[in-house]
Order: structure tokens, then C-alpha cells, then sequence
């Protein structure tokens, strides 16, 4: 579930398809799931990438309950449905806009618009007047073509990125890649040169309300006062969250689930490194957060402590929770996290999505043409490939995997092992970033171009390999060759 | 606002500058009340306890009320860079106008405290004087220390309460300069400096006569004003005040953390 991120200047989305191609053999595009219209990541609709993040299971249950039913359709899918459709969007019904049944909409107006006051009245008493994400919002943390230079250095180039509510995003990259600036901007912290942050679909800039719903450590370790004990500094956050999450209950709650409880009324400038940052999660979970940003979460800290933490933001996103965080742990992201964003120099290189990757089992067989036939013939596993003296599947169910030995003794063929496949995603972030420097090669080149001086340097400029020279056409195409601008013809 | 407004408070106590003051505090009137040399100095003597108080604040105003104002804070906004919490804070439902606007209020309010402080320990120091009638003044009045005859000790309390009000209303742009500086400079150590560059750069600005009066430098005595002089200071001193705050709030909402 792999695709090339091409929205950097440098990248040439034609060429990066090309070196695409040496590596499909290992890796599934991720225009397979994502139907034709998918085919050019360039084109490819935005909402189409979010989509890509989620667990398959996920996916296909959303679009079976957005073609099915269509009285829920949101704004945005309404016109998504249509435009994927190639039809012309009809204009929708109120109902498509504001997802309410029919029953609500034969109210009469003036009803309908004195109960829209009461309810924003009250909202407004009760301090809580935040336009929560419409049903049209999907993305929990959507960021969009972020940038970030200080004076003349590009710290962060376009990056772009969403996280669906209940999944776990990772950003990885070498130290430098710009993973902890696009944190400072996703949050809030730092201002984007351009670009935009909706959290929740609102901007964090705009109105800071909108984080009563998110929590984040941005800090490693994260950063409590000193002076004051745990329980005290949590009780300080839970202050400035507001009334609802004073609840003590929920402090105790989080202190003993990131087992702090013990430690709780030590002074915080006597806890090691690891109980400041599970402290930090109890923090940032505190408000039941429905957004969850964590800067180098288990930087630093014992095996023991890591695998709590990523326990803990497996159970937030199982409660809905979008999870997106930074982190140098290449294995704990393969084991834990959904989709696995690859910066390079800060642009994204490459996003994957890790949750089907899990799901994929390598067969040591006698005979692995006969096996490949046999289990696609099978049907009960999907995505079979060939290899040298072995094939490679996915499934999702693991009772299914105990009839693979049957098809196969079936077929005649033998099997040796049944293992499963598991990502290498180191090897992964360095094809990623030697991918990315070829192609930011490539686009040094194009941009200063030399002038053509015979038949065989025309004919690289216009890379003129896939013409069809028989075409009748092309006797009255006429060329302009224009080296002065930044585009060569 | 208000739980801002307490946890800045709370802060105020874990601040190193104020427990350095307090130390200095205790030991500064001691030093002006026995100084053997005072007379050489002055020319003359210590004859109540109420002009202990007075000595120590014409000496402190020079340079050490408006340093220790500087350093603390700047401190309130250092601080929570040292401690990482500025962006722990910024995380949570809080605009940065808010808290910055919480750290102003108490850079306002910290000059109080610490004149208030002095103007105890000082009472203090002068014991040994006692605190009856005297002959002469108390040094921050319009009779300064020679005075225009017996003055009772209500009298005199009034004076110095008076002029430590006044000394603590014309350090507060001083506090929020050091603020200004901490915000831009994101450090608390080079905020304050900042804040007492800029003081000396200004106290250099009497040479245009033009500008002197409305210098913030020019300010910082008008405790020793009669009380016709004192108004156009104070309106002084609300206009640089109010210039150095906004300029902070309005910096620190578009700033990086």
C-alpha cells in the first residue's frame, strides 16, 4: 500500500511511476484499492488519500454504507459520489447538506429556526460554542500542502496529510526531516509559511476552544513544573480544559493506567524520563481527547514503558481517538500504527499503509506456480504472488489460514512454512529516500535545461520514447521549442 | 482568565529573583541604617526609624528596584521556556492573548510586592531608631531628610506609603519592557537585559530637553514630586505601560513556541 508523495517541485510524477515500477514486485500500489480514477496520484481526489489510511475492514464497511445509503450522504460526498460517477452533480437537497431525516425538514421553517437559536444559546451558557466537525469532515487532522521556511531555508515543502478518526499515523524520518515542525505546526505552536491545519475541521489559530478536544506532547520529555507534584500538574490541566474534565475519577483513572498512580504526589523534578512522559500522555488523554498528537512519544525510555505507551494509544484510537505522532521506533510503528508518513528533508516522501501489510503471510512450498493457482483458484485469501520457492498472500481472517495446507495438499503441492510477512520498514525509508533525492535530481536538471544541440538531446527533452510515430496526426503537429522559461517546451 | 490569573500567582513564590530580593531585602536596610560612613555621605544622621525606609529608596530606585523588577520578569515568561511548559500551556484550550495577558497583569502587579517587601524589611531595619516624633523629614517628602520641624509618626507613615506606591507604579513599564524583551528574544536572561539597555539608552536621551519629560526615565523619581507633579508622571507611565504590553501580547500571538 505504497505511493510516491509527488506534490514536492522537484518531483516529476511521470518518472517517479517509472522507478515505481522496479519495487511493485514487493509492494501493492495504492491505486489498486482505489479504482482507475486513482491511477495518477496527481489527480487522484484528496479525500481519496484518507482513505488509503484506514483499515480495509473500515473502508469497505464506509463504502458499502455511502452507496447504500444515500439519505445519509454527506456535502462532500454527495459531490464526491457524483464527480467519481462522472455525472453532473445535480444540485443537492437540504437534507444532503445538513444530514437530517426527512421528518426534520417537513418542520416548519420558523420552528426549526427557534430551536437552532435555544440550542446555540445554550451552548453559548454553557461555554461550549464550537462548530464541531460537520458529518462532511471526515479527517480528524487534516493538513493541507504545509510549508515552513525561516528566511531562506524550506524546513517543511507541502506537506500534506490526513488521519482518520481511530487510526494512528506515524511520521518517521532521519533527524532534521522536519517531523518535529510539522508537529509544532499541526498543534498549533508554529505558524505554516502556507498551508493549512484543520483539526476537527477547525484551524487551532483561529480559535483556541477547538483544543479542549486535542491532546499533545510536543516536548521530550514532556514538560511539567517541576516545583509541583503529578497529580497537581494534572490537576492544572484539567483546570484549564474546563469543568469536564475536573472529574477525578478520570485523573486517578489515567494516573493508574499509565502507572503513575504510586509516584502520583512525588514532586514531577524527581521523575526519570520515562514516568515524565507517561505523565505527559495522562495529560494529553485527560480530556478524553478525540485528537491526539505526540512528538517522540517513547524518546529515550525503557522497552517496558514504550510498549505501555503504544498500548495506551492503540486503546484511544479503538475509542475513536486520531492518533499522529513522531517517532524514530521503526519496529513499534510497523506493530502498532495504521499509516506510516516517510519525511525526507520536509517533504513527504511516501505514505503506507501498514494495517493490510499485517495481514500478509509468506507459504515455503514445493511448487509455488501450483500454489499461487491453487490458492487464487481458492479465493478464500487475496493479493497471491509468486516468488522463487514461495507465495505470498493476504488474510484478514486467521481461521483461513488453517485451510491454506489443505488447498495446497489438494493441488499436490507441499508446504514447508507458513509465516508472516513483516514489513521492513527501514529498508522502506531509505528506498523512500533515495527515491526522493533521484527524483529532486532529476528536477535540478529539468530546471535548467541545456539547449538541445542534436536529434538525441531533442529527443530526451521531449522524452518522445512512447510516441507513436505512425500516428497521421502528428503531421500537423508543430513544435515550439522555448528554453528562455522555467519549462523547456 | 482567572485560572490563569492564579496560576501565574502560584508561580510568583517558585521565582529565583524574588527569593534573591528577599535576601537582599534584609540585608540592604541593615546596611543603610548602621553604615558608619553615613554622615560623610549625607551629612547626617539617622534619627528615626521612618528615614531608614526613606534612604533605602532613593538609593534603590537608581539601579536595583528596576533591575530586580527587569529579571523577575522576565523571569515570569523565561521560566516557562526553561521548564518546557510554555507549549504544554499553549496546548491547552488558552489563547496566547489570554496568558500573556495573565503575565502582564502580574509583571503590574510584582512591582507592589516588592516595594511593599522593602518598605517592611526597611521598617524594620530602622528599630534600633525607634518610631516616635522626629526632627526632620523622611527623605521621599517635600521636606526631604531635614524636614520643617517635628513630624509625627502617622505623617510620616503616610509620606513613605505614598512614595513606595509611586516608585511601584513607575517600575511597572520597566516589568513589562523586560517582558517586551523576554518575548521578543525568547529568553529571560537577554529580556531583561534588553529592558536595561534600552533604560540606559534612554536615561541618554535627556540630552533632547524636548523629550525628557515624557522619558520613562524621567519617571522613576516622581515619588519624590509634590503631588501636582505627580499626575502627568502617572499618565507617563500608564502610556508606556500600556505601549509595552500590547506590543508584547500582539508580538507573542504571532510568534513561533
Amino acid at each position: 500500500m505504497t505511493k510516491p508523495i509527488t506534490n514536492t517541485p522537484f518531483i516529476r510524477p511521470a518518472s517517479s511511476r517509472v522507478r515505481c515500477q522496479a519495487r511493485a514486485e514487493t509492494r501493492t500500489s495504492v491505486q489498486q484499492f482505489q479504482g482507475p480514477d486513482a491511477q495518477d496520484p496527481d489527480v487522484r481526489d484528496p479525500d481519496a488519500r484518507e482513505l488509503d489510511a484506514r483499515d480495509p475492514d473500515v473502508r469497505d464497511r464506509d463504502a458499502r454504507a455511502s452507496k447504500g445509503n444515500s439519505d445519509k450522504a454527506t456535502e462532500q460526498g454527495f459531490w464526491k459520489h457524483n464527480r467519481k460517477a462522472g455525472r453532473k452533480p445535480a444540485k443537492p437537497s437540504a437534507e444532503a447538506f445538513s444530514g437530517k431525516p426527512a421528518r426534520a425538514r417537513r418542520q416548519p421553517a420558523a420552528r426549526q429556526r427557534t430551536q437552532k437559536r435555544a440550542q446555540k444559546r445554550a451552548q453559548k451558557r454553557a461555554g461550549t460554542l464550537l462548530q464541531m466537525p460537520s458529518r462532511a469532515t471526515s479527517s480528524a487532522i487534516d493538513l493541507r500542502a504545509l510549508t515552513k521556511r525561516y528566511g531562506a531555508r524550506t524546513v517543511v515543502r507541502s506537506v500534506s496529510l490526513k488521519v482518520a478518526s481511530g487510526s494512528i499515523y506515524a511520521l518517521v524520518g532521519a533527524n532534521g526531516a522536519g517531523k518535529t515542525t510539522v508537529m509544532r505546526m499541526a498543534t498549533g505552536l508554529a505558524y505554516p509559511t502556507a498551508g493549512q491545519v484543520r483539526l476537527l475541521g477547525q484551524s487551532p489559530f483561529d480559535d483556541a476552544r477547538i483544543k479542549q478536544h486535542i491532546g499533545a506532547v510536543v516536548e521530550a520529555p514532556a514538560a511539567f513544573y517541576p516545583y509541583m507534584s503529578g497529580r497537581a500538574n494534572l490537576h492544572l490541566h484539567a483546570r484549564l480544559l474546563g469543568k469536564r474534565s475536573r472529574a477525578k475519577g478520570r485523573l486517578v483513572a489515567m494516573l493508574d493506567r499509565l502507572e503513575l498512580l504510586t509516584a502520583a504526589d512525588q514532586k514531577v523534578a524527581t521523575y526519570s524520563l520515562g514516568m515524565r512522559q507517561r505523565l505527559g500522555l495522562a495529560a494529553a488523554l485527560l480530556g478524553d481527547p478525540k485528537v491526539l498528537m505526540l512528538d517522540e512519544p517513547a524518546s529515550g525510555i525503557d522497552p517496558l514503558s514504550v510498549n505501555l505507551i503504544y498500548q495506551v494509544l492503540k486503546e484511544a484510537a479503538a475509542d475513536g481517538c486520531a492518533v499522529l505522532l513522531s517517532t524514530h521506533h521503526l519496529d513499534d510503528v510497523t506493530d502498532y500504527c495504521d499509516v506510516v508518513g516517510m519525511l525526507d528533508a520536509g517533504s513527504l516522501v511516501r505514505e503506507v499503509a501498514l494495517a493490510p501489510l499485517r495481514h500478509k503471510y509468506r507459504a515455503h512450498v514445493s511448487h509455488a506456480a501450483k500454489a499461487a493457482e491453487a490458492l487464487t483458484n481458492w479465493g478464500g485469501v487475496s493479493e497471491v504472488h509468486k516468488e522463487a520457492s514461495s507465495v505470498t498472500f493476504s488474510s484478514s481472517e486467521r481461521r483461513k489460514l488453517g485451510q491454506v495446507s489443505f488447498w495446497l495438499a489438494k493441488a499436490r503441492v507441499a508446504l514447508y512454512d507458513l509465516q508472516p510477512v513483516r514489513f521492513d520498514l527501514k529498508r522502506e525509508l531509505e528506498d523512500a529516500r533515495e527515491q526522493a533525492q533521484l527524483l529532486k535530481d532529476d528536477g535540478l536538471k529539468q530546471r535548467k535545461p541545456h539547449p538541445p544541440k542534436t536529434a538525441e538531446d531533442l529527443d530526451d527533452l521531449l522524452d518522445l520514447d512512447d510516441l507513436d510515430l505512425d500516428n497521421p496526426d502528428l503531421d500537423n503537429l508543430e513544435l515550439t521549442l522555448d528554453t528562455n522559461g522555467d519549462s523547456p517546451v | 482568565m482567572t485560572q490563569l490569573l492564579r496560576l501565574e500567582a502560584q508561580k510568583l513564590w517558585h521565582l529565583t529573583s524574588l527569593r534573591f530580593s528577599l535576601v537582599l531585602f534584609i540585608v540592604f536596610p541593615l546596611l543603610w541604617a548602621y553604615a558608619p560612613g553615613i554622615f560623610n555621605v549625607y551629612g547626617f544622621f539617622v534619627v528615626s526609624g521612618f528615614q531608614v525606609p526613606g534612604l533605602v529608596l532613593r538609593s534603590s530606585m537608581e539601579f536595583l528596584l528596576p533591575l530586580l523588577v527587569a529579571i523577575a520578569s522576565a523571569e515570569l515568561f523565561g521560566l516557562e521556556i526553561n521548564y518546557g511548559t510554555l507549549r504544554t500551556i499553549l496546548l491547552r484550550p488558552v489563547s496566547r492573548g489570554q496568558w500573556l495577558t495573565a503575565k502582564a497583569l502580574l509583571c503590574c502587579f510584582y512591582p507592589f510586592v516588592l516595594v511593599y517587601m522593602l518598605l517592611a524589611l526597611s521598617l524594620l531595619a530602622g528599630v534600633f531608631a525607634g518610631y516616635g516624633p522626629f526632627q526632620g523629614g523622611t527623605g521621599v517628602g517635600a521636606s526631604g531628610l531635614v524636614g520643617f520641624g517635628t513630624m509625627l509618626p502617622g505623617d510620616a507613615f503616610v509620606e513613605l506609603v505614598r512614595a513606595y506606591t509611586i516608585a511601584a507604579c513607575s517600575l511597572i513599564p520597566i516589568g513589562l519592557l523586560a517582558l517586551l524583551g523576554s518575548v521578543l528574544l525568547m529568553r529571560a536572561g537577554a529580556g531583561a537585559l534588553a529592558a536595561l539597555a534600552a533604560l540606559i539608552v534612554v536615561r541618554l536621551l535627556v540630552v533632547f530637553p524636548r523629550l525628557e519629560p515624557f522619558l520613562l526615565t524621567s519617571q522613576l523619581d516622581a515619588y519624590l514630586r509634590a503631588s501636582q507633579g505627580v499626575g502627568p508622571s502617572l499618565l507617563y507611565i500608564s502610556i508606556h505601560a500600556l505601549v509595552f504590553a500590547i506590543a508584547a501580547v500582539l508580538i507573542f500571538d504571532r510568534k513561533d513556541v
